[in-house]
């Protein structure tokens, strides 16, 4: 039996757009979102992020495709009952409000009426809007309007979540509440694919991640896997009772004298160009033959944005794209 | 369903929010309490206490046929078919590019709604104002004639359907530019430029039709003419005292009006060529103002219709300069006439013709293209 927490939610292959004869905004994409997973979609300006999500929501047609969204092939309509979508730089009509927003967009999804009245009040309080319920759009801050976007894209309760910029323009609790709404829907099971330029934001909450550049998928995995390929450890020492005195040439000479090749040694630091543990070891008993103290041990793996700036390097240079795992 | 109640009752909201709409409300009660205002009895008219004496009494047209009258003329094609159609061409002229602007059309499009079932759901939408506004003034004519005129014509609502009708066309025209240009102003404008040359065609047929008519006319009382003169002719030649002088001068005269015979001929033929363009042409475009003339045909009587055709025939033509232009202005009215008469398939056929033509352009755009 499959367990359903791995059974991809999304998965399409193939998705190319084109416009006119030479703009191809899309390449050829493969990816995979699976329930109860945030996925996050990082790239440049121009990768084709947008395209692909427009791509899934019919709002852009695919010069081909060959994906499957929720078990139907993408753009097929109904299946978009079970998808909730904040737009990047979405509007609300201005006459509406709040309440009558989220059960106007609530309709056309299909919500039943009574759901619809029940539900409004629900989620305005989930993303701490309740008492501006009443109040028309036009008075809505950035912020708050991006609240009630997520409202609406969470209204009809989708088997999957895609969410362009969700925190764009919110303030720093505005987004941890946001997060927490996320986390939220991920406990529930469902599969959320997020697309912003916030990496902070995605490295807090993401399970998996895609990059995309110039319309390809330059890498993608969980977060681990892609930011594996320049792991390192860095050992911290002291001389005991003089903690002020550099231990560097002391260390150096014993390292050297023990065969091993460290990157670097300053001030107290050993930073060393490998991700396997035991290759640690030596340099922790070097550094207690010299007796010196060892006092943090720390794996260093690269950050979302050093691995999206080598991606967009990557993309500039022309370098072949990496094939990372899926 | 669900979707479709929530398009339609989005858009009356959305009307609800704007000026324009209550401004149309208000205008038209402001008329209805004209017409309230206004009444007819055997001497003249009536301007609330005051009587005026007036060449329109009640010995010439019934209080009812009077009213309807005032419907048809000031509350229908005055007013509902210009003025509150403008107010509403400027309140749905946002409609489209609102639409599909970005940032909101992914709002919609990412829905379970098909693009064909949204475009013509948020077409029919777009009708509710003018749906609205005629129910509002219908409604309310319906009653003060009814208290004023002892007459209730439940034949009024007609104007419902006629007006929703006439405002499609031109809104059809709106939607297709609205998704062309993606503006509403510039929908707007193009628009009613649209709705100029429709009505200059109109204009140019009902013209060109007159003149047809009235060279119909003149080319009959030539032939009649050249008829009798032939006679005359032929009776003088057997006569036993026939003077050939006479009869030369008689044939002379009739050669002359032979000629004149065959150049109104050639007038006729070029007239009738330029009708007929105009004809075509008008046949391929909306009939506004034949859509909005068959309230006239539904709401009162034939007899009623001659009487009051006859009756402004009667005034265009009183006074000296009358009479000299007494038949333009007959073969005006027989234009009027002969248009009037022309059947229900053409006016209403070819016209929901252009506009089904008209927004399968506009819906396909919106079904075919990237946002």
């Amino acid at each position: 039996m499959t367990d359903p927490s791995t059974r991809p939610d999304h998965r399409h292959h193939n998705v190319a757009k084109t416009y006119g004869r030479k703009t191809r905004a899309l390449r050829g994409i493969a990816m995979q979102v699976h329930r109860g997973e945030i996925f996050g979609l990082l790239g440049p300006n121009g990768a084709g992020k947008s395209t692909l999500v427009k791509i899934l929501m019919t709002v852009i047609r695919p010069t081909s495709c060959e994906g499957r969204v929720l078990g139907r092939p993408v753009g097929h309509k109904p299946t978009l009952a079970r998808i909730g979508y904040l737009p990047e730089q979405h509007r609300f009509p201005e006459y509406l409000t709040a309440r009558q927003a989220l059960e106007f967009f609530g309709a056309l999804s299909g919500v039943e009426r009574a759901v619809r009245r029940r539900r409004s009040g629900q989620m305005l309080d989930v993303v701490g809007l309740s008492r501006a319920a009443d109040a028309r759009v036009r008075t809505f801050s950035k912020g708050m309007r991006q609240r009630l976007g997520v409202a609406q894209a969470l209204f009809h309760e989708p088997d999957l979540i895609l969410l362009d910029e969700p925190t764009d323009g919110v303030d720093p609790e505005g987004r941890r509440e946001i997060r927490a709404v996320l986390q939220e829907q991920k406990r529930l099971g469902r599969a959320v694919m997020i697309n912003s330029h916030l990496l902070s934001e995605l490295e807090m909450v993401c399970d998996r991640a895609a990059i995309l550049v110039n319309g390809s998928v330059w890498g993608q995995g969980t977060l681990d896997e892609l930011t594996a390929y320049d792991l390192r450890y860095e050992v911290a020492v002291a001389t005991p009772g003089a903690p002020l005195d550099d231990p560097a040439p002391a260390l150096a000479t014993r390292l050297t004298t023990s065969g091993i090749a460290a990157t670097a040694v300053r001030r107290g630091v050993v930073s060393l160009a490998t991700g396997n543990p035991a290759d640690v070891q030596p340099v922790i008993d070097a550094a207690r033959q010299a007796g010196l103290l060892v006092s943090a041990v720390t794996p260093l793996r690269p950050s979302l944005e050093d691995l999206f700036m080598k991606a967009v390097a990557d993309g500039r240079s022309g370098a072949p794209v990496a094939g990372r795992a899926a | 369903m669900r979707q479709a109640a929530a398009i339609l009752i989005d858009a009356y909201r959305e009307l609800n929010a704007r000026r324009m709409f209550w401004v149309a409300v208000v205008i038209s009660l402001l008329i209805v309490g004209c017409f309230l205002a206004i009444g007819i009895t055997e001497r003249g008219i009536q301007i609330l206490w005051f009587e005026v004496p007036a060449f329109i009494n009640t010995d010439l047209i019934p209080a009812a046929t009077f009213y309807k009258f005032m419907f048809v003329q000031f509350g229908i094609n005055v007013w509902l078919t210009w003025g509150a159609a403008i107010l509403a061409l400027t309140s749905t002229s946002g409609l489209i590019p609102e639409l599909i602007r970005s940032g909101a059309i992914e709002m919609v499009l990412s829905r379970p709604i098909s693009r064909p079932k949204l475009f013509l759901l948020k077409y029919l939408a777009g009708l509710l104002f003018v749906v609205l506004q005629v129910l509002v003034f219908t409604t309310a004519s319906f009653i003060v004639i009814g208290i004023r005129g002892q007459s209730w014509e439940w034949g009024l609502f007609l104007a419902v359907p006629i007006v929703v009708l006439f405002f499609s066309y031109l809104f059809s025209i709106q939607v297709l530019l609205g998704m062309i240009t993606r503006s509403s102003t510039a929908s707007l404008l193009l628009t009613l430029i649209a709705w100029m040359l429709i009505s200059g065609v109109h204009v140019a047929e009902s013209a060109v039709l007159a003149v047809r008519i009235n060279q119909e006319g003149r080319i009959a009382t030539l032939d009649k003419d050249l008829q009798i003169r032939e006679a005359d002719i032929a009776a003088y030649t057997r006569a036993p005292d026939a003077d050939a002088s006479v009869l030369a001068r008689k044939q002379d005269a009739m050669e002359a009006q032979r000629k004149t015979r065959s150049e109104a001929g050639d007038t006729f033929t070029l007239t009738r060529r330029w009708h007929e363009a105009l004809y075509n042409t008008k046949t391929l475009l909306p009939k506004l103002a034949e859509t909005t003339t068959l309230l006239n045909k539904h709401l009162m009587s034939e007899d009623e219709i001659t009487r009051l055709l006859n009756m402004q025939q009667q005034r265009a033509t009183a006074g000296p300069r009358g009479r000299d232009r007494a038949d333009r202005v007959q073969s005006e009215f027989a234009a009027t006439r002969e248009q009037a008469n022309r059947p229900l398939w053409w006016t209403l056929g070819t016209s929901i013709g252009f506009e089904a033509v008209v927004l399968l352009i506009a819906g396909w755009l919106f079904c075919r293209r990237d946002f």
